[in-house]
């Protein structure tokens, strides 16, 4: 049963762009200090240093990451958690955008809607669209999984360390946490990741609290350390779980090897403006426009 | 179902070799081919390359009956023999910069092997060796991976590679640890990523070139 899907939208681009599934499958690569060679100690040390390299992007490049609403098996799904990252290789940074599910967008040939209902109109391609319509971008490649999928990427990293800023008690979603820091199983971090009852600002906190999972995902992976073979134990895996179409696993090393070179500080969270609340169509805020323009140029917000 | 790539008879890895081979001698005899030189003393100086093949894990996304062909295995420890005779001691041996090496690695990756990654893939600037360049490595272990449809898209091969000699400034040893990964490249496994560490330990390293960092990739 394929747990993720990955959809190549576009064929433009030469190489595949999907971060969080590098954050899920790749390794940080980073040699830690090896051992000195023994011998007589009066001769000089120097540690020369360290190399690695991987043929990776170097333009610019956005994809789409969707959470959909589905359990293993059903086929009409919405996408409620939607990230648009955007990665600036050459800057080592990335920013994610948050879209909250009930942000109303013109999909393509469907009129105005709220933006999770294009998948399940035309599923992935046509959210994709919607999104790239709405932000202004081309998104050449997208990825989604259901709630057993990002169980089962989480479980199967042993989990993620996630900082809960303020206390969730909500019943709908069976998040309990207390503030602070909590070590989150696959359940555990769908739950977090479902809550928004009672969070200040709704869905639009929760799909913050999504983007701050990513990045924190990333320095989990970031912390484990596989190596190169371990990599490659984690990609076959994965790949055994994993709908591709135009991917293959030599792309998601590269892109894996990319995604974990960033910096979790060098990522942005932000979610678009939009009226607040929750249940409801809401519009684009005053700011969106700008920060739509800002971060399509390099993936970076300069002034956001 | 098992899984191959068929290479040539005669890979570059063999042209590289020949390199490595032709600095050796020329380094043995200086070139000189007049009487003088022929009746000089013997070169003390030998090398001896110790890398052999480790354990092989194929990990696949698609079928676990996928093995790894022998004349592959073959091909990716001889490329890191290779790699660790061009790149390491030859520089030794000679005291002369590093041979070309990138018929090894893919093209973007030679691009920085050869400039910024330089310093910690090879051993330059070191006096000529006095003694035998004696290079060991552990038995080379390689995971490879195979696709959904059952082909091998990567292999890693781990490095744990000691060498040791002497120069005339007294004994060095230089340890070099970490990972290659190759990809299929044209009819060959070629180095596509790599993440090397290098210690070197010894007189006459004291001013080691600039270390690269990873902010330098692209």
């Amino acid at each position: 049963m394929s747990r993720a899907t990955i959809v190549r939208a576009v064929f433009a681009m030469p190489v595949a762009v999907i971060l969080l599934l590098g954050t899920l499958v790749a390794v940080w690569l980073h040699t830690g200090n090896i051992p000195l060679a023994g011998g007589s100690r009066w001769f000089t040390v120097v540690k020369v240093g360290e190399a690695h390299f991987t043929d990776e992007p170097t333009e610019p490049f956005f994809f789409l990451a969707v959470g959909n609403d589905g359990r293993t098996g059903d086929v009409d799904v919405r996408g409620d958690a939607i990230h648009l990252i955007g990665v600036n290789p050459a800057l080592r940074s990335a920013t994610i955008l948050d879209i909250p599910r009930d942000t109303t967008a013109t999909i393509p040939g469907n009129g105005r809607q709220k933006i999770n209902a294009a998948q399940a109109i035309g599923g992935l391609p046509l959210l994709t669209e919607t999104v790239a319509d709405l932000v202004g971008v081309s998104i050449p490649y997208a990825i989604t999984t259901d709630f057993d999928g990002f169980q089962a990427l989480v479980d199967g990293v042993g989990g993620v360390d996630v900082f809960v800023e303020t206390e969730m008690s909500d019943q709908y979603s069976g998040a309990f946490f207390t503030p602070g820091l909590h070590h989150m199983n696959g359940d555990e971090a769908l739950r977090f990741s479902r809550d928004r009852h009672d969070l200040p600002n709704g869905d639009i906190g929760r799909s913050v609290n999504q983007g701050n999972f990513i990045i924190a995902a990333l320095a989990q992976l970031r912390a484990n350390n596989l190596g190169a073979a371990g990599t490659l134990r984690s990609l076959a895996t994965l790949g055994a779980h994993t709908h591709m179409e135009g991917v293959g696993l030599t792309d998601l090393y590269r892109l894996g090897r990319l995604a974990l070179s960033i910096d979790p500080v060098n990522i942005r969270n932000v979610a678009i403006p939009v009226g607040t609340g929750s249940g409801a169509n809401l519009a684009l805020g005053a700011g969106a426009a700008g920060l739509f323009a800002d971060f399509a140029d390099d993936a970076v917000l300069q002034s956001h | 179902m098992s899984t191959t790539r068929r290479l040539r008879t005669v890979p570059p890895r063999a042209v590289v070799g020949l390199a490595a081979a032709a600095m050796l001698l020329a380094a043995c005899g200086g070139g000189d081919t007049d009487d003088t030189a022929i009746k000089k003393k013997p070169d003390p100086v030998g090398t001896e390359i110790d890398v052999t093949a480790g354990a092989v894990a194929v990990v696949s996304a698609g079928s676990p009956d996928i093995a790894l062909a022998d004349e592959v295995r073959d091909q990716i420890v001889d490329s890191v023999r290779e790699y660790i005779t061009v790149a390491s001691v030859v520089p030794l041996r000679t005291g002369q910069p590093a041979g070309e090496f990138g018929e090894l690695f893919t093209a973007t990756a030679t691009a920085r092997a050869i400039s910024v990654d330089r310093p910690v893939l090879t051993d330059e600037g070191l006096s000529p060796a006095t003694k035998t360049v004696v290079a060991r490595a552990a038995p080379i272990p390689l995971t490879v991976l195979a696709d959904q449809r059952g082909d091998i898209v990567l292999i890693t091969a781990g490095l744990d590679l000691g060498i040791s000699t002497s120069t005339a400034r007294g004994s060095v040893t230089i340890v070099r640890r970490g990972e290659l990964t190759f990809a299929p490249d044209g009819e060959f496994w070629k180095i596509a990523s790599f993440d090397l560490a290098v210690a070197r330990d010894g007189p006459g390293i004291e001013d080691p070139p600039v270390a690269p960092s990873e902010e330098g990739s692209p």
